[in-house]
């Protein structure tokens, strides 16, 4: 019961974009296109459930039994950085024209501040094995779930008559501000 | 999305083309600044060459933007699904041989991701190995 809790608080209640502010550049960035709105996000869900596993097996199987929990901040520093350099690679190594087209995209998915923020979190918490899994994965869905709302809204507004001022990335954050409001009302959903 | 360019050399199949960003490609694009520098105005593109344009000459070139989409959603998807299986078949398999759980995913986890990478690998490399590729689609000019 508390894994659903984590997960649906994860997704609605705690929402890394809306709740936290944290993986913003992504979502502004990455919100033109419903398309390219699931790929950043199945993107990101993929590298903050291995995030979230890698720091927690790091942190217990490591830091704590070694007394080096200070060491937190940056050891998840260079796993997170480890494992972009990994994603990079394997990404070159499968398709080169893809890795040609992704260009600054590829650094942006794996080392935006959600990604850090939920390694934290996960220690903060000390959660265990399966419910740091299960935030990571929830977190990386709520994510997506942003985005993609984020992305079906602005390609609605490309058909709206706005105000030339708030052309661009003004309407983008009165919208995203919108949705934090709306997603305010899950809070109380879970304590 | 199409875009014009010089081409720059050719091997094989494939062409360089200098394409001129900030004209077509990347004036909606909200990393511009981050990916051809502030002063760097061009770009250069790897592209499929079917109709054997050379160095020299002006070309327009084809970028098949929703197969990046479907590429990576194909990618990452995959990806997702292993990792999600392979830790789900560890822990079942933990409470069946009584291993640790969290060490019994873990190893679930690393060895569905190897296991889809090497498929992914052969996928990309079998099926689409020349499909994601931008293409010349005309030349309009000759070069000299």
């Amino acid at each position: 019961m508390e894994l659903v809790a984590i997960f649906i608080s994860a997704i609605l209640v705690n929402n890394f974009v809306l709740y936290y502010f944290l993986g913003i550049c992504p979502f502004l960035g990455v919100s033109k296109k419903i398309d390219s709105a699931i790929s950043m996000g199945l993107a990101v869900t993929f590298v903050m459930t291995i995030t979230a596993v890698v720091s927690w097996a790091i942190n217990n199987w490591i830091l704590i039994p070694h007394g080096l929990d200070y060491l937190k901040i940056v050891s998840f520093i260079l796993v997170i950085a480890s494992l972009v350099q990994l994603v990079e690679m394997f990404i070159r190594k499968v398709s080169p024209p893809l890795y040609q087209a992704l260009g600054i995209y590829l650094p942006l998915i794996t080392t935006n501040c959600a990604i850090m923020g939920l390694a934290l979190l996960v220690a903060l918490r000390e959660y265990g094995f399966a419910e740091a899994v299960v935030f990571g994965l929830g977190s990386g869905l709520g994510f997506t779930l942003a985005i993609i709302l984020m992305a079906a809204i602005r390609e609605q507004l490309d058909l709206a008559d706005i105000p030339e001022p708030l052309k661009g990335a003004g309407i983008s954050l009165i919208v995203a501000s919108i949705m934090a409001l709306a997603f305010m009302g899950f809070i109380g959903m879970i304590k | 999305m199409r875009d014009k360019g010089l081409v720059v050399s050719t091997k094989d199949d494939f062409a360089q083309v200098e394409v001129q960003c900030f004209i077509e490609s990347c004036h909606d694009c909200s990393a511009r600044s981050l990916c051809v520098g502030q002063d760097k105005k061009k770009g250069i593109l790897v592209a499929r060459n079917p109709l054997e344009a050379q160095a020299g000459d002006e070309v327009e070139v084809d970028i098949p933007e929703t197969k990046y989409n479907q590429a990576l959603i194909l990618l990452f998807g995959v990806l997702l699904a292993a990792a999600i299986l392979g830790m789900a078949a560890g822990y079942f398999l933990s409470l069946l041989l009584s291993l640790s759980s969290s060490m019994a995913s873990f190893s679930g986890l690393l060895l569905a991701l190897l296991i889809a990478g090497g498929w992914l690998f052969r996928h990309f490399h079998k099926n689409r190995r020349h499909h994601l590729y931008p293409k010349i689609t005309s030349i309009l000019k000759r070069g000299d």
